[in-house]
């Protein structure tokens, strides 16, 4: 029978205890064959003589309570005011051996009596005895192995303990009762002080009251009665109980003995309980009914006056006993369950409202236990009868026997008065709760949470939970543990957990924001998991915890509880998931993300991670996931570790509350598509997972204001789930690797002079076994910085731009010479590369960088993918000849080459005029060379006649091979720091305007800009001195070399060419190269036409000078003839030595046709000795329109120089 | 006296709590709950609400007045018309007028806040300004 049962004061207490060697679960068994038997009814008892006679009321029953705990020594005080605590009987439990006799059997009966000298009864129940085997000894029943007269003994043992219990109560029979609250001191039972208006109260009623001595008569005999209706109870004598009850609430009324009075209606309350049990007819006193009837108003009522009577006083208690004897000895019919019901709720009501009035009430106030015991046992009623609707058969069968209901809970739409559940609560968990000890307070706990859970209180249940769990942490009692955790305590803290929103069942899950309340539960839950040793209970709550609550727990909670959950796993086979899903925030490549990854190759990258935590976590086994399986390794980078230390299967540490790039290789194993989503690793020992990182996608919310709130409505229910984001690269398929060998150099250092050519070698390796069918080379030296920036500057003429151009582009340091052999390189085999180096001015050093890929066909839908090697060459160029000045001299027709002048250059001329070329179709450029070498230098340069037609002729080194026979070509030494001059002639140039105002060309394909700054005719001029110039170093080369018969030079027969675009043009230069466009040619003649001597001319003589226009360009030209002579002799004016036929300035008549030539003569006579200068020029004008402005101006080239004499 | 206020959302969690003592009878306002209590407290609150929604459905009143106690602390309760519930745990057994009053204002200052257009139900009540408005109010009334 449960302890708190509401029949529970009318069951005898009945210790069982084992003895002789009896195991453990023999004794469970014996106990539980003892405990079938619920009941003893009392017409089957031996009748005997004393105060509990069976026969007095043979309907009645005993109702006994075995169990195997003596737990009556905390309430002892209590034994004398509700004698049901005590226990009444030991019962020692044994099994039957040979061994056994009757001297055996009565040292064990007294045994049992002096280890428990307080009981009333101690018998000894000996088990499984055989057929034959039987005893005489007193106190010794003998049970068959088959348990079948395990009633007769019980019958037996009933019928004796009934005897020795009659002699035990009539020891009460003289003893003057005291309440519990004053045999005892004990704290456990704090008894508040009597308020002032208690005092006032009682003071005033005081005027009411029955004298002393009669209320202290009626107190004695009304608990008295109350005692011994207790008894009554106990020994199954209803009508005696009931009776006494009834007399005792008059007596106990009348004293204002509340306390009592609350215990009598009590007990009167279980007598109803009982007598509807057996189905007996009552009727209570009118006294009593009218005290329940008056259960409202008689909170205030301080002296009983029984409606039945108008003087209560003169009534005698002799009359009152036996109107009670009279009014049940009236046949009745037993009343119905309903009015059983009512009546029991409002005796135990009235009961409850005295113990409380009792306790202002001195010494006799109600001690806690009692109070919360007699609200237990009711509430057990309560809850029974709210599950089954009314009080019927299976609530009492429930009650008195502990059946268990048809319903374990009360169905959900049943409604109960929560207001009644609500002051049982509050009494049972009152002020005086928390001194309750704790071994109470679990009961009470175990007891109100089945209550609850019977009548679906799920809030109410987890608080008592809560405090159930706290009591039992704080508790360091281990048996209080053992005793309450059983095997499904994961589903009832589960169950826990549900009530305030936490899901378990699938997987720890939060529903809505996590609250304070939910994080003291789980805290709380996963604490008594700890306690309790429920492993995976610590690792569920604490990963809900650390999963859901980590912004709301403290940084050393956070520990403490990572530490728990971590100790868990390790003792438990429970695989959880980490708790923070966004742990992977980014996958990064090392170089640019829109580069490509190569097949079976690594490729750098940093993979993100996130710690919130408060705890380091550790990562291990981080791969990274791809989607459409595509194969790929990944592999930590340890060397790039510096913030963790990283060996090979050493997990990742990463600090708290951090986030850290893990350096990778990640090695895709195949081609295509690389799609990853995610990684998964295995975090913290919890199950290897994938982590995705989530996208939030950009949703375009219309501008506010255009928006209406039907729009705006719509645009947030637009709002997507954010979707796993995805790192997409695209992975070319192998690629081959070159490897630099060897470059063969003598010191691995180039060292020449400028211009000079070298060749050498350099030995490359393809390591893998892909084949290289694609490679660019590119060349890089170390003056290519210098003119890049130089041609950044805008302001620059376009003939330097074009200087820089042709350096970069055209004059490069590097020639490979086998081209054609890199078209294709197979995989693992070596090649040389023929290089030819060329020094150049200022070269210090120089890179070759080859670009190389594979290529397969049909791969347009993969990127183009080239790797690049760097091969450094070390140059040195040391200056060799240089060319430091330059200029133009012309030659007349009236040059004659002295004798003594054989030089090449007179020499070719000459030889030229023999050819019929005039000297002045030529001119001398004249260019300064410097020997800046240590040793000296043969210094040759050839000229062609007209301009190579070889387009790369100016690329070119070395001597012109092959010279025509018209060119010229000249040697000479040149000794060490030492210049010289050397001349060469060169055929005067004649090109047609449209040639010489071509653009300058840009080698950089760049696009012409119109220059408005500098001033055209500047503009023309540089155009012109750049064809002029472009044409000059189409025919003219130079070459030093180091003569072979240079004694002790290592350097002896090195040969190179000598740069010449440092020639510039002045405009002097450029005048004297070209040839003019209208010749103007000036000629002496006589009489008969001849040419005269210019040395020779006579005074007086009559002359013709002729003027000899030649139109040499492609327009007619229109224009005045001028003449200008010059005597140089100063005195008379020019007229007066002179006399000219005709005038010295006249047009030139008709135009003068392209390519037509035209005489004009003027009849001259010289009239006194003198050297003359005879000069003329065209001035050039527009014949349409008749104006005089001068268009332009041509002077003739030769003046004619005369000697009169 | 000490008090302890909780308004709880519709989903029955505690969206703001308050502790605090009385400013009446020389108190400072320094709340004096025991230990067990001020552990409890937000389960003894959680706890009522299996009576509250009870009662709520029978009774046409709003306000609660000692609807459930335990460890003799007493639960008043005050039902907002969203069936948000203000609930306050004190150790004042009978208390007159003035806790209703309290929650009648707070219940404004609620609803106030729940027009505040930034503000979801059931979200926690965060705002300073809130906060100090209702220990205003528990000055003058508790």
């Amino acid at each position: 029978m449960n302890e708190y049962s509401f029949a529970s004061p009318a069951s005898v207490r009945a210790l069982t205890v084992p003895v002789g060697e009896l195991k453990r679960s023999q004794f469970q068994e014996f106990l539980g064959v003892l405990t079938k038997v619920k009941e003893v009814r009392l017409m089957d008892l031996t009748p005997n003589p004393g105060l509990f006679n069976p026969q007095a009321y043979p309907s009645g029953r005993l109702i006994y309570n075995f169990g195997p705990n003596n737990i009556d020594t905390d309430t002892l005080f209590l034994h004398d005011f509700e004698p049901f605590r005590k226990t009444l009987i030991v019962v020692g439990l044994m099994q039957w051996t040979d061994k056994l006799d009757d001297i055996k059997f009565n040292d064990l009966t007294d045994d049992l009596k002096k280890r428990y000298p307080n009981a009333v009864s101690h018998f000894l129940i000996v088990f499984e005895s055989g057929d034959s085997s039987t005893t005489d000894v007193d106190r010794v029943y003998l049970v068959k192995k088959d348990a079948s007269d395990m009633l007769t003994a019980l019958c037996d043992l009933s019928s004796r303990f009934l005897t020795e219990f009659a002699t035990y109560s009539s020891s009460y029979q003289h003893v003057t009762l005291r309440s519990p609250g004053s045999i005892t001191g004990n704290n456990s039972t704090l008894k508040p002080s009597r308020s002032l208006m208690e005092k006032q109260r009682r003071r005033i009623s005081g005027s009411f009251e029955m004298s002393i001595e009669k209320a202290n008569k009626f107190k004695a005999s009304g608990r008295r009665l109350k005692l011994y209706a207790d008894f009554y109870l106990l020994s199954g004598n209803l009508k005696n109980a009931m009776s006494n009850f009834c007399e005792a609430i008059f007596y106990l009324k009348s004293a204002n003995d509340y306390l009592w009075l609350a215990s009598a209606l009590d007990g009167l309350s279980v007598s109803i309980f009982l007598l509807a049990f057996v189905d007996a007819p009552f009727q209570l006193p009118g006294f009593v009914s009218s005290l329940l009837d008056n259960v409202r108003e008689s909170s205030v009522l301080s002296s009983f006056t029984p409606p039945a009577s108008p003087r209560p006083s003169l009534q005698l208690p002799a009359s009152i006993s036996s109107s009670i004897q009279s009014a049940t000895s009236v046949q009745l019919s037993p009343l119905p369950f309903s009015s059983i019901s009512e009546l029991l709720h409002k005796t135990c009501m009235k009961a409850f409202e005295y113990y409380r009035l009792s306790i202002l009430n001195g010494d006799d106030y109600v001690p806690q236990i009692v109070f919360y015991e007699s609200n237990m046992r009711y509430m057990q009623l309560f809850a029974a009868i709210c599950v089954e609707r009314e009080l019927n058969r299976s609530v009492i069968n429930y009650s008195v026997y502990g059946v268990p209901l048809t319903n374990s809970q009360i169905s959900e739409d049943n409604d109960f008065d929560h207001d009644q559940f609500s002051q049982l609560f509050s009494g049972i968990f009152g002020d005086g709760f928390r001194e309750v000890p704790a071994a109470h307070k679990c009961s009470i706990y175990n007891f109100m949470i089945s209550v609850c859970h019977m009548l679906r209180l799920k809030r109410k249940k987890s608080l008592l939970i809560g405090g159930f769990i706290d009591l039992l942490l704080s508790s360091n009692l281990q048996s209080y543990r053992v005793r309450y955790v059983d095997s499904n305590i994961g589903e009832l803290l589960d169950s826990h957990c549900e009530v305030y929103g936490i899901g378990t069942t699938h997987g720890p899950s939060i529903s809505d924001r996590p609250n304070t309340l939910q994080k003291r539960t789980l805290l709380q839950v996963s604490a008594f998991s700890e306690a309790v040793g429920y492993f995976e209970g610590v690792v569920k709550y604490g990963s809900i915890l650390l999963s859901d609550f980590h912004t709301l727990l403290a940084d050393s909670e956070q520990q403490r509880i990572y530490k728990e959950v971590r100790d868990a796993m390790s003792k438990c086979e429970v695989q959880i998931q980490y708790w923070d899903q966004q742990l992977l925030q980014d996958i990064e490549f090392h170089n640019d993300p829109q580069d490509y990854l190569v097949q079976n190759e690594l490729a750098d990258a940093y993979i993100t991670v996130r710690n919130p935590f408060a705890f380091e976590v550790e990562i291990a086994d981080l791969l990274v996931s791809t989607e459409d399986d595509f194969s790929l390794t990944t592999q930590v980078n340890s060397r790039r570790q510096n913030l963790i230390s990283v060996q090979h299967n050493v997990p990742i540490l990463l600090r708290a509350k951090s986030t850290v790039s893990i350096p990778v290789f990640l090695i895709p194993n195949s081609y295509g598509k690389l799609r990853m989503n995610g990684v998964t690793a295995t975090v913290c020992g919890c199950e290897r997972q994938t982590f995705v990182s989530l996208q939030e996608e950009d949703v375009a919310f219309p501008k506010c204001k255009s928006t209406s709130a039907q729009t705006s409505l719509s645009a947030l229910k637009e709002v997507r789930e954010p979707k796993p984001k995805i790192w997409e690269v695209s992975v070319v398929y192998e690629q081959p690797l070159l490897k630099l060998m060897e470059i063969k150099l003598s010191n691995k250092w180039i060292l020449m002079l400028e211009g000079e050519c070298k060749k050498f070698v350099i030995t490359l390796k393809n390591y893998s076994h892909i084949e290289i069918n694609n490679m660019v080379s590119t060349f890089v030296d170390s003056t290519i910085e210098p003119l890049n920036q130089l041609l950044n500057n805008k302001s620059l003429p376009p003939n330097e731009v074009y200087e820089i151009e042709y350096y970069l582009t055209k004059k490069k340091p590097f020639k490979i010479l086998n081209k054609m052999d890199m078209q294709k390189i197979k995989g693992k085999s070596d090649f040389n590369l023929e290089m030819e180096i060329w020094g150049k001015r200022g070269v210090k050093q120089a890179q070759l960088i080859l670009e190389y890929s594979h290529k397969r066909q049909n791969s347009d839908t993969y990127p183009d993918f080239t790797r690049s090697i760097t091969i450094p060459v070390n140059v040195t160029v040391y200056p060799s000849v240089e060319l430091v000045g330059c200029d133009i001299i012309p030659l007349s027709s009236l040059t004659k080459v002295s004798s003594n002048n054989r030089g090449d250059c007179w020499v070719y001329l000459e030889r030229m005029v023999l050819k019929g070329y005039r000297m002045s179709d030529f001119c001398l450029l004249a260019l300064d060379f410097l020997n800046s070498w240590t040793e000296e230098m043969e210094v040759r340069v050839q000229s062609l006649l007209s301009g190579s037609t070889s387009p790369d002729f100016q690329e070119q080194n070395g001597p012109i091979l092959t010279l025509p026979d018209d060119a010229f070509d000249t040697k000479l030494g040149l000794r060490s720091k030492k210049s010289v001059r050397v001349l060469i002639p060169i055929q005067r140039m004649n090109f047609t305007d449209e040639h010489l105002n071509g653009r300058i060309p840009s080698l950089r394909n760049k696009q012409f800009i119109y220059d408005s700054k500098t001033p055209i005719a500047e503009q023309t001029f540089i155009k012109h001195a750049f064809w002029y110039r472009d044409e000059l170093l189409k025919r003219v080369r130079a070459c030093w070399k180091i003569p072979g018969d240079v004694e002790n030079s290592v350097y002896a027969g090195r040969s190179g060419t000598i740069d010449l675009r440092s020639i510039r043009f002045s405009s002097k230069m450029v005048n004297i190269l070209k040839i003019e466009k209208i010749g103007i040619i000036l000629s002496l003649l006589d009489t008969n036409g001849e040419m005269t001597e210019r040395e020779d001319v006579k005074l007086n003589t009559f002359y013709t000078l002729r003027v000899k226009l030649v139109n040499r360009s492609d327009v007619g030209v229109f224009g005045m003839l001028r003449h200008i002579p010059v005597c140089k002799s100063p005195g008379t004016p020019l007229e007066k030595k002179i006399l000219f036929n005709g005038v010295l300035q006249s047009t030139i008549g008709r135009e003068l046709k392209a390519g037509e030539s035209r005489n004009f003569d003027l009849g001259i006579v010289f009239l006194e000795k003198g050297e003359y200068e005879w000069g003329a020029l065209l001035d050039e004008m527009d014949e349409s329109t008749g104006k005089l402005a001068i268009k332009e101006q041509y002077l003739q080239r030769e003046q004619l120089k005369l000697k009169v004499c | 006296m000490s008090y302890y206020f909780a308004i709880v959302g519709t989903n029955d969690a505690p969206i703001y709590e308050l502790e605090i003592g009385t400013y009446h009878q020389s108190g400072d306002g320094t709340p004096h709950l025991p230990k067990e209590i001020h552990e409890l407290e937000q389960f003894i609150v959680n706890g009522s609400l299996d009576i509250l929604q009870d009662a709520q459905f029978k009774s046409s009143s709003i306000f609660f007045k000692n609807i459930d106690s335990f460890y003799g602390y007493q639960v008043s309760a005050y039902l907002t018309q969203g069936n948000g519930k203000l609930l306050v745990l004190t150790d004042l057994k009978n208390h007159d007028e003035s806790l209703r009053q309290f929650l009648i204002e707070i219940n404004e200052l609620y609803v106030k806040n729940l027009l505040n257009p930034f503000y979801k139900i059931n979200d926690p009540i965060r705002s300073p300004s809130f906060d100090s408005r209702v220990r205003t109010l528990a000055k003058r009334y508790l």
